[in-house]
């Protein structure tokens, strides 16, 4: 014969620990995790922003692999006597990446008709800080094209301007339906 | 073959198969869990619409995370701590405070005060009433087995504190339904 519980212990231990929901929530959750059509739009986008991701990073890297860690002395001769040389943007992933930074920047414009003046005016200074600090890596990177520092920093502020334009293009994609920024 | 162990090598395959990307395993791993997580969920939140938002929010969030889930470890384990998170999420966003330590012998006398007038009440409508602090620790280390070390981590507060909590809880439990020492 089964006695009722009396201890406090005895209580809790027979309390139920699965409790079933007032209804079944797997149609809901079935409609949140089932992969969306996704409109036309932000596939070009991505695809941009991951071609540019990927020339930026491969451009840092083969240009890291390429950087002697001690610059013989040679080198530091010839450096003092010959015009430095600049990053050089002939690479074919830097190429890419220009035409794909292209491509979202041109997005990002007409996005950025879409929003109030003074959201606008905010991201068009956000852009400026960047692009100047961008303008300035690059002449540092003139004077020493072999810094890894500068190479990152280069990195971080072309992803930063990248980051930017792909926010504004997502947040304002009419498919989605944000315009209130 | 034991039942157990039939059960846990099925939920093994449909947690592999989940993680692929098979919305029919994630579905039976759903049916199988829907009621532990609803109830934590529930206890947690003390309401029983936010409980079953919070439930959907868990299971999305697990099917999201589900390529970052090291197999080795057990899924249920992992689910609820998913479950959890999103139900003390849930309260922060909604801002419930815990009530401070200072009330607590306050507290007491209240209940037992309230307890008197309304006549006895059961366990569960008991926990309901509990201070947040203390029912946290109550469901996770009473109820759902947490050591106090886990549950700590959980809540954000220390393992002493969670068992000072635990010892307030079960306090303010025996208050309500009229126990005597002994009993508890």
């Amino acid at each position: 014969m089964n006695h009722p519980p009396t201890s406090l212990d005895e209580q809790l231990a027979a309390l139920p620990r699965s409790i079933e929901p007032p209804q079944d929530l797997w149609p809901q959750i079935e409609a949140a995790i089932r992969p969306r059509r996704r409109s036309r739009s932000p596939w070009p986008l991505a695809l941009a922003a991951s071609v540019v991701v990927a020339a930026v990073s491969i451009m840092v890297t083969w240009k890291l692999v390429r950087a002697p860690a001690v610059p013989p002395l040679a080198s530091n001769t010839a450096a003092l006597t010959q015009p430095a040389t600049a990053v050089s943007f002939a690479l074919p992933q830097q190429a890419a990446y220009l035409v794909a930074r292209a491509d979202l920047e041109q997005v990002f414009r007409e996005r950025l008709q879409l929003l109030r003046p003074d959201t606008r005016a905010k991201i068009e200074a956000n852009l400026a800080i960047i692009r100047t600090a961008n303008d300035s890596i690059r002449r540092s990177l003139e004077a020493d094209p072999a810094s890894p520092l500068l190479l990152q920093q280069l990195q971080s502020t072309q992803q930063q301007e990248i980051n930017l334009y792909t926010n504004v293009a997502r947040n304002t994609d009419p498919a989605i339906g944000r315009s209130s920024l | 073959m034991s039942d157990d162990v039939q059960k846990r090598e099925i939920e093994a395959q449909d947690v592999a198969q989940a993680c692929r990307g098979d919305q029919r395993a994630f579905e039976r791993l759903y049916r199988a869990h829907a009621g532990r997580v609803f109830g934590v969920c529930l206890r947690l939140t003390n309401q029983r619409e936010t409980a079953q938002d919070c439930t959907q929010e868990t299971f999305v969030a697990a099917w999201r995370a589900l390529a970052r889930f090291e197999q080795r470890s057990q899924f249920a384990s992992w689910l609820y701590r998913i479950a959890v998170n999103t139900a003390l999420a849930r309260r922060r966003r909604a801002g419930l405070q815990l009530v401070s330590a200072e009330s607590h012998g306050t507290e007491l006398e209240r209940v037992a005060a309230d307890t008197d007038a309304a006549g006895p009440i059961d366990l569960e409508q008991a926990i309901g009433r509990l201070p947040q602090g203390a029912r946290d620790v109550l469901v996770l280390v009473g109820l759902y087995g947490y050591s106090h070390d886990e549950a700590a981590s959980q809540l954000g507060i220390a393992a002493g504190t969670s068992k000072a909590q635990l010892h307030r809880a079960r306090a303010l439990l025996a208050a309500q339904l009229g126990m005597t020492a002994e009993s508890v």
